[in-house]
């Protein structure tokens, strides 16, 4: 678990340098697609079943989020933890996928 | 389903996000240190994003250039026409504040500056420019041509955040080039710009500068007249893109 922690910081500190250095030149229909939210919930659908992953994930790509952002520390990482469980909620009873 | 969300090991992810929240304390300390140390790669980032841009404008956007450039052309002979004019205007204006000692608008105390970053959730950038270089809150902030772009907002020691005219935050009193029409212009997000308040019996047409004191801000783009409000309103394409804030210019304070 400490390990894939380490490895989603490293993954969303990279992906948000990413995002805010390089992505916001590349706009598509007059957006910028926001990468952080779109990684978190592959994550959280690949870890539905464990559903702690996806919620540290959350607070992760919340924190480097702030970071970059002239939001205070905890404004995303609030709404991402909450967006991470109405996401859950969402794949284990809506989502039925076939193996 | 219940039983999911009651097996949660909710303890480590508490002390986890109350650690967040107690950086609050030091946010200009932590913040500023991240970002002295993602600054080479966020250069790096912000070059190759641009040569990528300008890559794929050329797929992307070839008919709509050839339609800017016969646009831009038509313009600069209006623009050969003004100058033309304008000129004379030049003599009489410098014999007139030689006469009045009025100093020169151009004689800003300018520090020289460049972005690599962006704001991930609204119009605000990241310069390299900080404390240690004598920026403070509210300094303005111009491109090489000398269209506003915004102002400082917050400061760290080496870094600063300036937030751009388009800013949802953002709202700056702004004038018509050349006609006594004033209004508010107010940010919208996403690099758009809206000019309120401006009064109903103003003429207003589309490609009107809109300026602030002597810097540019943008072109009027749309009028919109709604007979249910008491003002005009007038959609504002600003004149800086996002390829012009690679090289800033944090005005000082006037000489």
């Amino acid at each position: 678990m400490i390990k894939n922690i380490v490895l989603l910081t490293i993954f969303f500190y990279f992906l948000s340098i990413f995002q805010s250095s390089f992505f916001i030149h590349i706009e598509w229909i007059g957006a910028f697609p926001l990468l952080t939210l779109i990684f978190l919930v592959a994550i959280l659908f690949l870890n539905r079943k464990k559903i702690e992953l996806g919620l540290f994930g959350a607070a992760i790509a919340g924190l480097f989020l702030d970071l970059f952002s002239a939001k205070p520390f905890g404004f995303h990482v609030l709404l991402f933890l909450f967006f991470a469980l109405l996401v859950n909620f969402v794949f284990l009873k809506y989502v039925r996928v076939f193996s | 389903m219940n039983k999911h969300y009651l097996e949660i090991k909710i303890l480590p992810l508490v002390i986890f996000v109350l650690a967040i929240f107690f950086l609050n304390l030091f946010q200009n300390g932590v913040k500023g240190d991240i970002y002295l140390v993602s600054s080479p790669l966020q250069r790096a980032f912000w070059r190759a994003g641009e040569k990528t841009s300008d890559f794929l404008s050329l797929f992307a956007k070839s008919q709509v250039l050839r339609e800017e450039n016969e646009r831009q052309r038509i313009q600069l002979l209006e623009i050969i026409k003004k100058n033309a004019f304008l000129k004379g205007l030049e003599a009489e204006n410098k014999s007139l504040r030689e006469a009045l000692r009025v100093g020169l608008a151009d004689n800003f105390d300018l520090i020289f500056g460049s972005s690599y970053g962006k704001d991930l959730t609204e119009d605000s950038i990241i310069i390299d420019k900080g404390a240690k270089d004598g920026i403070e809150k509210g300094f303005p902030v111009v491109t090489e041509q000398k269209v506003l772009i915004g102002k400082v907002g917050e400061v760290y020691k080496n870094y600063s955040n300036v937030i751009l005219v388009s800013n949802k935050k953002s709202v700056l009193v702004a004038y018509i080039a050349g006609k006594s029409t004033s209004g508010l212009l107010k940010g919208q997000g996403n690099f758009n710009a809206i000019l309120t308040l401006i009064p109903k019996d103003a003429v207003l047409n589309e490609g009107d500068s809109v300026v602030s004191g002597d810097l540019v801000l943008g072109q009027v783009n749309r009028v919109i007249n709604n007979d249910v409000k008491p003002f005009l309103e007038a959609e504002v394409s600003l004149l800086f893109k996002t390829r012009d804030l690679d090289r800033i210019f944090i005005i000082k304070k006037p000489q």
